[in-house]
């Protein structure tokens, strides 16, 4: 049985939360890349809305540049990533070699996508290094202390965007049914009352996103 | 002593060189310490043969103290037996605070030493140079001074007439080292200087121009000031602090009985 | 002397030797595994993939069997002195070390006065440098005592360049370097006080941190920082997640004695555990390397090693030093001046290639400058001839270049010293320079010792 410190399990939970966020921005970002191409100047100003990020671009050539790329603007998918790759680097221990390797790949990947006429083809390895590095992760870590920890990470961030986009509401009844079962295995410190109240949330009628995104970022630790 | 905090610390860690030991001039009994908040973590001899005193406090507070009481049976002997030369050889050398500049050297040329013939009578007559024209007096000083500084200055307190001594001393390849301790009829802790000569320390206290005698108790002695601080500590807290200790040496005669 | 070429075979191009094609494919591997180190460029931090020559040094088995026996001499020496130094100084006693070259030098620990750490092992992990003259005579040039770094680098090049190029590898009988992880954990399980063993890193923002994090994974001792450890009750724990408290026995410490403990130390320091000092003296933890040991690896005490050798051992020195000349000796101080130009002063407090000067390449106001200096300060510099070392290939744009390169051998001391078959070939990018430290934009090979 390893020894793991209160930092890690916080970088491992990061650790998911940033991947599944690179990976759903992405898949987000390619739907509203594909009507801009030809159509609505604008999408992407509703796109910073649902996300709750200002915009602050000047057009739909800027947006797909700095939002994807530009490590300046602290809202985009390759500043995500970056922080990905700071809580991974010092996870070395817990994650392995084989797994690290590919969150090193995807920021090759961004890297390469960033110089691309066709980011979206490059995006699209992104994602691809980012599925391994889950797959990698499941396959590899023996502790399941860890594997769950950024299963967690990862679920809550899923969560967290959903409702951002208003999703249908059965689709947060899954991923807050697939939480419940998940949160205990992962030993993580969480409050039961607000993950109580985060499926009593998932279940109303009207779905209140928003009180929902409120519960689901407070059930753990503080963010960071 | 007692040190208190402008505002509540935390995460307190502390080393203390408080506690006299034995050496062939005095022995220490019936010692007994106290430190508040009470947090003793445990107690070592450190490299130069100092009691030292460990310590952790988590909680906040807003004071650290310590007080020692005991008994010194003093005079026992007119020096400490020492380590041959090969052994000694860490104190021969300057150390930061020691470290001579030009006033130091100048002083050093002025006086010869060339009618002594050995480390004890050197040391000797530069404890009576250093005494003659080295002036007590608080204030123009601080903490860190340096030996170059403080002479540079004219003037200073025991630190400084301990430091410059040390200079002075290893200028001429005498191993010597810095003392803490108390004297007989100060309120205050005091510092003098310790020259080996043929296997034997030898006390000078330059501040008083007199060769140590029963009057002085010793703490802890190194290579200079940093390796003698009574109290050491690191903590989380943005304070400012302020140090009092008092020193209380009662004389009691004839301690042997037949 | 034993060439590449005669393993990997000689094509007329290089395009037509195996090892060629695999050059690209390891590169990109190491890319992936993130094979770095960190630099700081005007107050920035950024990371560098170290630059990987596929060309190995190759080491036969008969020389490396001389190479082992005069590493294993010299670390058991320097571990004697380490020893002696602390504790009964007959060395200085009997003058064979002036102790001037001790208490002087920054290396020397008054703190450390008295302490025998965990089964008397001082330098757990001694990283040596030599080179190779052309006449095929192996020199040291400096002991690393401290925290030498490196073995990582051609432990994880090591399979990415089987996988790469399999067949470089078939019936070609290579001593497989992998097993530096086993070799280590041993090292630090020997001295180990009773708890787990950890690797203390100051940070990611270290130049070595990849090969903090790889060597923890890789060994299997947890990689952590000073802030999640604590001493208490003359005891050192690791807080884990939950707030229980893990024992630990031995800290395999990444960090400079200078920032190791504020108590003790700098007092400034934030990635220091408070007390480890106290309890390691008190022989409740293993510091791996111990601290202290920069009295013996000092380049004003390398002078003295041969002599420890006699000194401590009774055996002649089996590797020897550069030749070396002492100007702090005046009949050194009168052959380094002679022969000014013919020599390389070293600066005893630098490292890193750094304070390091040929006679030959100064202009006349500079020569005039330095020698007013030696003579000022004496046992500040060492002055060694300059060896003629071989070069060894590195392919670049398609083409073979000679290059200078040293090897650094890691020598492991558990109940008795062990040399790791591989070490860390370092080569300079630049034809002109004889200086290889990758801060200084150097490069790696592996190095194959052969089996039989």
């Amino acid at each position: 049985m390893g020894i793991i410190s209160v930092e890690n399990t916080d970088r491992l939970y990061w650790l998911g939360r940033y991947t599944e966020r690179v990976y759903s921005t992405i898949k987000v970002f390619a739907d509203k890349f594909d009507s801009m191409i030809d159509m609505d100047e604008l999408e992407y100003d509703k796109f910073c809305k649902s996300q709750d990020i200002p915009n602050i671009y000047k057009s739909k050539e800027d947006f797909c540049q700095r939002y994807c790329f530009s490590l300046k603007d602290e809202n985009s998918i390759f500043s995500n990533l970056m922080r990905a790759y700071d809580n991974a680097i010092v996870l070395r221990e817990e994650i392995g070699s084989e797994s690290l390797s590919y969150i090193q790949l995807a920021l090759y990947a961004m890297n390469q996508a960033a110089i691309s006429s066709a980011p979206l083809i490059g995006l699209q390895k992104v994602t691809d290094n980012i599925a391994a590095f889950w797959g990698m992760a499941d396959d590899d870590i023996d502790e399941s202390q860890i594997r769950n920890i950024i299963r967690v990470g990862k679920l809550i961030e899923r969560i967290d965007l959903y409702a951002r986009l208003r999703e249908d509401p059965r689709k947060l009844q899954r991923e807050a049914r697939r939480l419940t079962n998940r949160i205990d295995k992962s030993e993580i410190r969480y409050s039961l009352k607000k993950l109580a109240h985060v499926n009593y949330l998932v279940q109303l009628d009207e779905m209140p996103y928003e009180t929902l995104i409120e519960a689901i970022e407070r059930l753990v630790g503080d963010e960071s | 002593m007692k040190l208190l905090f402008s505002n509540e610390v935390k995460e307190h860690r502390f080393s203390l060189k408080c506690i006299p030991h034995d050496t062939d001039m005095q022995k220490i009994e019936n010692i007994d310490v106290s430190v508040f908040p009470d947090n003793i973590t445990g107690k070592d001899i450190d490299s130069h043969g100092n009691i030292t005193i460990f310590g952790y406090t988590k909680e906040l507070h807003d004071s650290f103290g310590f007080d020692v009481e005991g008994t010194a049976s003093t005079g026992l002997k007119d020096f400490e037996s020492a380590k041959e030369l090969h052994m000694v050889g860490m104190y021969k050398y300057q150390t930061k605070i020691t470290a001579p500049g030009e006033s130091v050297l100048d002083f050093s040329k002025k006086h010869s030493l060339e009618s002594c013939s050995s480390n004890e009578e050197k040391a000797l007559l530069i404890m009576q140079n250093l005494n003659n024209e080295f002036e007590y007096r608080q204030g123009c000083t601080d903490m860190d001074t340096k030996a170059e500084e403080a002479l540079k200055g004219g003037c200073g307190v025991c630190q400084d007439f301990a430091h410059i001594m040390l200079s002075l001393c290893r200028l001429e390849s005498i191993p010597c080292r810095y003392v803490t301790g108390m004297m007989i009829g100060e309120g205050r802790s005091h510092a003098w200087v310790e020259a080996w000569d043929d296997n034997r320390w030898i006390g000078f206290d330059p501040t008083n121009g007199k060769v140590v005698n029963d009057e002085y108790i010793k703490i802890s002695n190194g290579r200079d000031f940093r390796d003698c601080l009574v109290n050491q500590g690191i903590f989380t807290g943005n304070v400012t602090q302020s140090q009092t200790i008092s020193v209380i040496v009662n004389e009691e005669q004839n301690l042997i009985h037949d | 002397m034993i060439s590449y070429m005669d393993i990997c075979g000689k094509r007329d191009r290089v395009e037509d030797m195996e090892i060629y094609t695999g050059a690209d494919v390891v590169n990109e591997q190491l890319a992936r595994y993130g094979v770095k180190f960190g630099i700081y460029k005007n107050n920035e931090f950024k990371e560098q993939l170290f630059p990987f020559d596929m060309i190995p040094r190759v080491i036969d088995n008969k020389e490396f069997a001389y190479l082992e026996k005069g590493l294993k001499q010299r670390v058991k020496a320097l571990n004697l002195f380490i020893a002696d130094i602390y504790g009964e100084k007959k060395i200085i006693k009997d003058k064979i070390v002036p102790e001037e070259f001790i208490y002087a030098g920054s290396g020397y620990l008054p703190q450390c006065e008295g302490i025998v750490p965990s089964k008397g092992v001082y330098s757990h992990i001694s990283g040596i440098d030599l080179v190779q003259s052309k006449d095929g005579t192996w020199y040291i040039l400096e002991d690393n005592l401290r925290i030498p770094s490196g073995a990582s680098y051609p432990m994880i090049v090591r399979g990415i360049e089987r996988r790469s190029a399999p067949s470089l590898f078939t019936g070609k009988h290579i001593e497989d370097n992998r097993n530096y992880a086993d070799m280590l954990r041993h090292t630090m399980d020997y001295v180990n006080c009773g708890g787990h063993t950890v690797i203390l890193t100051p940070g990611r923002y270290n130049a070595a941190y990849f090969e903090h994090s790889y060597l923890a994974e890789k060994t299997g001792a947890h990689l952590v920082s000073g802030h999640e450890l604590i001493v208490e009750n003359d005891h050192l724990y690791f807080i884990d997640y939950s707030g229980r408290k893990e024992r630990v026995g031995a800290v395999y410490r990444r960090i400079s004695d200078e920032y190791l403990d504020p108590m003790s130390f700098n007092e400034e320091s934030v990635i220091g555990i408070p007390h480890i000092f106290d309890i390691y003296r008190k022989g409740n933890v293993a510091l791996i390397n111990a601290p202290g040991n920069g009295v013996a690896d000092d380049k004003g005490i390398y002078y003295f090693v041969p002599k420890m050798i006699k000194y401590y051992l009774g055996e002649e020195p089996i590797l020897n030093n550069a030749p070396t000349y002492l100007p702090y000796y005046d009949e050194d101080m009168k052959y380094v001046l002679d022969n000014f130009d013919n020599l390389v002063l070293k600066d005893v407090a630098e490292a890193g290639g750094y304070g390091v000067v040929f006679g030959n390449k100064m202009s006349k106001e500079e020569k005039e400058k330095f020698i007013a200096m030696l003579k000022a300060e004496p046992r500040r510099f060492i002055a060694q001839e300059v060896i003629d070392f071989i070069d060894i290939d590195i392919m670049e744009k398609g083409q073979l270049l000679p290059r200078k390169a040293d090897l650094r051998a890691f020598v492991l001391m558990a109940e008795e010293p062990m040399v790791w078959k591989s070490g860390l070939t370092r080569f300079s990018r630049n034809p002109d320079s004889f200086i290889v430290n990758s801060s200084q934009g150097g490069g790696f090979k592996d190095t194959w010792v052969l089996s039989q």
